[in-house]
């Protein structure tokens, strides 16, 4: 691993600021925010990610980590564990897609560490972009070239690629934030701002380096599920090469909205 | 199976106002897929994505709501 300097954020105003050196997530960003850790330092070990600074968000924690459900929809704290939130009663009764989602990805120790935000950040597992020795990889290196195209492609994506990029989004969380219209507050040097988590990841468009549509030094604070009919009927289906601690070859979250067999209103 | 987080809206509209059934589940997976584009190692992705939408529609259309849920 290479030299970094660290530093732990003292409040909001001072995670963004610290911060502005993020970029949006590029692999060559000289800042990098640490939350759980479990994908950044990963990734630094593997020499992928090269920060000259990490900025541990660690304090913010205790002020949102909160999970609350009422008549408004449900609230997650950016900061809640992913263990936290797969195992909450009302998560589980009113939005099991959102409960199985978590309970499917990963291992418990990474679970108990990991928390929502980092977990939608997560990085592609690509294994050209996770090998610094392949040099082609437009992800890791910009313009360089992608190795996956003509290599070993058997878990790359099918939908949402390019040319440039074919690698696959890894998470199963953000599958069901989007299917269920999820809302995101965003914390940055310019203030507190919402938007559509669907707007959040950004296609390849050649440059796919670029992977958010967050601007630097913005934190992400929580997440918010509105109400529908169709959160009590929902559910994750994952489809691996093994029953546990493995990423998706396949997945879908669908919430749907019945009458009788007909179907009002579905969420894919 | 995508690049980011992806929902299907094509599938939302092959279903919304109709009757959920194994015929129909199948022809909104069709639209789901409709756009993927494979290289090689992953041709069989397509298929096996058709078939996890349509497991989990049906499995969707199955749960019961208790009295207290509903």
């Amino acid at each position: 691993m290479r030299p970094f300097s660290y530093q732990r954020a003292a409040g909001l105003e001072n995670a963004s600021r610290l911060g502005l050196g993020t970029g949006q997530g590029q692999t060559d960003a000289a800042v990098q925010f640490l939350a759980g850790g479990t994908t950044l330092v990963d990734l630094m070990k593997l020499d992928v990610l090269r920060p000259a600074r990490v900025i541990d968000l660690g304090p913010l924690s205790a002020a949102h980590s909160g999970i609350e459900a009422n008549a408004n929809g449900l609230t997650l704290g950016a900061f809640a564990r992913m263990s936290d939130v797969a195992r909450h009663p009302a998560v589980l009764a009113g939005y099991p897609v959102i409960a199985q989602s978590l309970q499917l990805a990963a291992s418990a120790q990474l679970r108990n560490m990991a928390t929502l935000g980092g977990n939608v950040l997560q990085k592609t597992r690509c294994s050209y972009y996770r090998d610094p020795s392949w040099n082609a990889c437009n992800k890791r290196a910009p313009g360089s070239g992608c190795a996956a195209i003509n290599g070993y492609n058997r878990n790359h994506a099918v939908l949402g690629v390019d040319d440039s990029c074919i690698s696959q989004y890894p998470g199963d969380f953000a599958v069901a934030l989007v299917a269920l219209e999820a809302q995101m507050d965003l914390h940055g040097p310019q203030g507190a701002r919402r938007m559509p988590f669907a707007t959040l990841h950004t296609s390849p468009n050649h440059r796919p380096h670029i992977e958010t549509t967050l601007r630097p030094g913005e934190v992400i604070t929580a997440f918010h599920i509105p109400p529908g009919a169709w959160t009590r009927r929902s559910l994750y289906l994952k489809v691996r090469n093994r029953a546990s601690y493995e990423f998706a070859m396949a997945s879908a979250a669908v919430a749907l909205d019945l009458d009788g067999d007909v179907v009002r209103s579905a969420r894919i | 199976m995508a690049y980011r987080p992806w929902r299907s809206t094509e599938a939302e509209e092959a279903l919304n106002g109709k009757p959920l059934t194994e015929r129909s589940a199948q022809a909104a997976a069709v639209a789901a897929l409709a756009g993927a584009s494979t290289h090689g190692y992953n041709d069989y992705k397509p298929e096996l994505a058709r078939q996890t939408l349509v497991r989990a529609l049906l499995d969707a259309r199955s749960i019961t709501l208790t009295a207290a849920h509903a």
